[in-house]
């Protein structure tokens, strides 16, 4: 049977191995990379150790990945206007943007589809798109509707530099790991869209790639697959992997991405961690859930109006904005002293929803 | 490299491992092969069958046994009967197909040739009427005075005469047939495996797999890649046609003994084949590059007819002038001289003029060369188009675009 060095070693360090890298144990003994180079003798299993651990150290390094001011027209018309992210390896960028926003067309530049001016750097040297590998499932589905499934996942596998067998090999795993074995020798548009979908994301991971970009993802999913893919996703993403994620579903984005970035005509507006960007909003509007909420509303407004510029009430809560942030404190203390019941006081935090209209809408 | 091995191998393997693809091939070997082995098939099969009977012919009018033994000879497949009927009776007779046909002496050189059905090749009436004049003549130098020998004499007189051809020159009769079918299968496999690389282009377009596959391997492979696939099929298609036409001729050789129309087919000289074959690969890389090219310019399979319809109508022009100029016996007629020089139109013309007229090596170096450099340079600017085209949705790109596009994708 065989076995890739994964099983020697621990979870996380398999995760840091890339695809060319994995080393594989044969009957003979262990085949393993060297310079480049794979060499099939049946070394002793401590020296294949050394060599793997030298390759293991040699990709833990985070990878980080940097775009700079890119620019791209297409004829008279700019599409991008200068765009700004990075993204690390064991994370994920969220990529928002209304549509037309030039996600794509920097999704195509970063995969090297088309020139553009600016740069792609990795790890601050510029890109070589022949050694790192690109996983991509694209927001226009598409593969091969009339070709059976495996022999199609094959092909994408051979075209990013697989060997037939390693491919083929691979294909079967990640069937076997989105549950589809069974749809293996089928044709694909004999398969439910959402079974497309999985069929879709299998494509992109099929050469364990070292950035992956995954334009819509969950769309078209039930909940059941969904969950499947959201597990592989994060997966993924703590294998090390770096992964570019472009959705308008933001509960999937609040999920598996650390950081966004919001593009409008071209141009990033806004790029950070989410968790930073929702603390860096003006934090003066509380919300204070309470059983009494229209009674602790009427007294506020009478007994504690020198704090707030206005308050609403909502169900069992009771919104208000305050005069100055800095009254945070002495305002809780003040409603307290009330007397009314309340179960809890929260700084109101703008959804990812709301910071996404914010920013891109005209 | 290896990457662009395995998009051929795909590519190539899309059209063998297609059943349409294996079920023509197939098909048409079988019929080569039942055309071919015809004689040996029908001599089978007569063996056990009784000689078809003769047509029936009646002779009437003013007549004689003469006469008869004239028409008996001069139609050695029909029975000729003389009759003593009417011409009414005789053409109730044909309709009632008593006879096949009857002819009607009326005068000595005037008669009625009474018939039901006049078939396309039937010589009948030309047989009869070659009969009437040479019994006029005979008639008429009998009334001055001539003997039958002399008669005979006159009128079996046989001419002499030796063709002696220079050295290079051609016989456009003999050289015609094979010609006629090299040129029909340079044009159907360069026009058929063009529209192929268009429409696996546009398919792979309107099903977006384009968007996966631009990513993961360089465009230009995927064009070239797509070509030569598409190429080696046909070649392959070719060669099964031609070769397996080529075993059949070779087992029932015996029987084309006296035909010197197949002989001649099956005879060519080699070089014409391999002239074919180089013409056939240039013509159709060239070809394909635009098909390729205009192909990645639709979205959807449904533009493709109207996209590629004016690269098909130049392929169509240069095959109908050339075919003309063929059957007109003018294949070194300045306008065939153009016509060689111009790449469209050399892959087909050039090959005629070589087969059947008369081109200096020269003439023949500068038209291939010519051809071969402009396939070159519609490759580069096919694969520069292809680039930029397989990302593009919604109309096709006008020409002005075109050209806009081109300028981008060498930035």
């Amino acid at each position: 049977m065989k076995k890739t060095i994964s099983n020697l070693l621990s979870e996380e360090y398999y995760g840091m191995i890339t695809q060319r890298m994995v080393c594989e144990r044969t009957s003979l003994g262990i085949e393993f990379p060297f310079f480049g180079q794979v060499i099939q003798k049946p070394f002793p299993l401590i020296l294949s150790m050394i060599y793997s651990f030298y390759y293991v150290l040699g990709v833990f390094a985070d990878m980080k990945l940097e775009v700079k001011d890119l620019y791209k027209n297409f004829g008279d018309k700019q599409v991008l206007q200068g765009v700004d992210f990075s993204v690390e390896s064991g994370t994920a960028l969220g990529l928002l943007g209304r549509n037309g926003a030039g996600k794509t067309t920097a999704i195509r530049i970063i995969m090297g589809v088309f020139g553009g001016e600016g740069e792609v750097l990795l790890d601050g040297k510029s890109i070589n798109r022949r050694e790192i590998n690109f996983g991509y499932l694209p927001e226009e589905r598409g593969l091969y509707p009339k070709k059976k499934i495996s022999e199609q996942l094959t092909y994408f596998g051979m075209l990013r530099g697989m060997s037939k067998k390693n491919a083929k090999e691979s294909v079967l795993s990640w069937l076997d790991r989105l549950e589809m074995t069974q749809y293996a020798d089928a044709r694909l548009d004999t398969l439910s869209k959402g079974n497309q979908q999985k069929i879709q994301l299998a494509c992109a991971l099929v050469t364990d790639p070292d950035i992956i970009i995954l334009d819509e993802p969950f769309s078209g999913l039930d909940p059941v697959n969904a969950m499947l893919l959201k597990g592989v996703v994060a997966e993924v993403i703590k294998k090390g992997r770096i992964l570019l994620f472009s959705s308008h579903m933001m509960n999937y984005v609040e999920e598996f991405c650390e950081k966004i970035a919001i593009m409008r005509d071209g141009k990033v507006v806004l790029e950070g961690k989410i968790k930073d960007i929702k603390r860096s909003t003006d934090r003066k509007k509380l919300v204070i859930a309470s059983p009494e909420a229209p009674k602790l509303a009427s007294a506020i407004g009478e007994r504690l109006a020198d704090y707030i510029a206005c308050k609403e009430v909502q169900g069992d809560h009771v919104a208000v904005c305050l005069r100055a942030e800095g009254h945070k404190v002495k305002f809780i203390s003040a409603m307290a002293a009330l007397g009314i019941d309340f179960d809890g006081v929260q700084v109101f935090e703008p959804t990812l929803q709301d910071i996404f209209v914010k920013y891109t809408e005209v | 490299m290896k990457r662009f091995w395995s998009i051929f191998q795909f590519e190539s393997m899309n059209y063998i491992k297609n059943k349409v693809f294996l079920g023509i091939t197939l098909f048409l070997i079988v019929v080569i092969g039942i055309v071919l082995s015809f004689p040996r098939i029908s001599e089978f099969f007569a063996s056990d069958t009784t000689t078809e009977e003769k047509a029936v012919i009646a002779l009437g009018g003013v007549t004689d046994a003469g006469d008869l033994a004239y028409f008996q000879h001069a139609m050695p497949d029909k029975t000729v009967e003389m009759v003593e009927k009417s011409a009414d009776e005789l053409k109730q007779d044909v309709d009632k197909g008593v006879y096949e046909s009857a002819v009607f002496i009326l005068e000595d050189h005037s008669y009625q040739y009474i018939v039901k059905n006049i078939g396309m090749y039937d010589t009948t009436q030309t047989v009869v009427n070659e009969v009437m004049k040479t019994r006029y003549q005979a008639l008429a130098l009998s009334q001055l005075g001539a003997n039958e020998e002399e008669i005979a004499a006159f009128l079996s007189a046989a001419v002499s005469g030796e063709v002696v051809q220079t050295h290079g020159g051609k016989d456009q009769l003999n050289t015609f047939f094979y010609t006629y079918i090299l040129m029909i299968a340079l044009y159907m496999l360069i026009l058929l495996y063009g529209q192929f690389v268009a429409m696996s282009v546009a398919t792979e377009k309107s099903s977006r797999a384009m968007e996966l596959l631009i990513t993961s391997a360089n465009p230009k492979h995927f064009m070239f890649g797509k070509i030569l696939g598409a190429g080696c099929a046909g070649l392959m298609q070719f060669i099964l046609i031609f070769g397996s036409a080529y075993g059949f001729y070779q087992l029932n050789a015996g029987y084309y003994a006296d035909q010197p129309m197949i002989q001649s087919i099956f005879n060519m000289p080699l070089s014409i084949l391999l002239y074919a074959l180089m013409f056939l690969v240039l013509g159709f890389f060239l070809y394909a590059f635009l098909y390729g090219a205009l192909g990645s310019m639709v979205s959807r399979i449904e533009q493709m007819n109207t996209a590629v319809m004016p690269v098909t109508f130049l392929f169509v022009f240069a095959f109908m002038a050339v075919v003309f100029s063929m059957s007109g016996g003018a294949v070194d007629s300045t306008f065939m001289k153009v016509l060689s020089y111009i790449p469209f139109t050399s892959p087909m013309a050039m090959f005629v003029r070589i087969a059947m007229g008369n081109v200096t090596a020269l003439g023949i170096v500068f038209s291939v060369v010519f051809l071969m450099a402009t396939a070159l340079l519609v490759g580069y600017l096919a694969a520069g188009i292809y680039r930029m085209g397989v990302l593009m949705y919604g109309q096709p790109p006008k020409i002005k675009e075109m050209v806009k596009m081109l300028k981008e994708s060498k930035q």
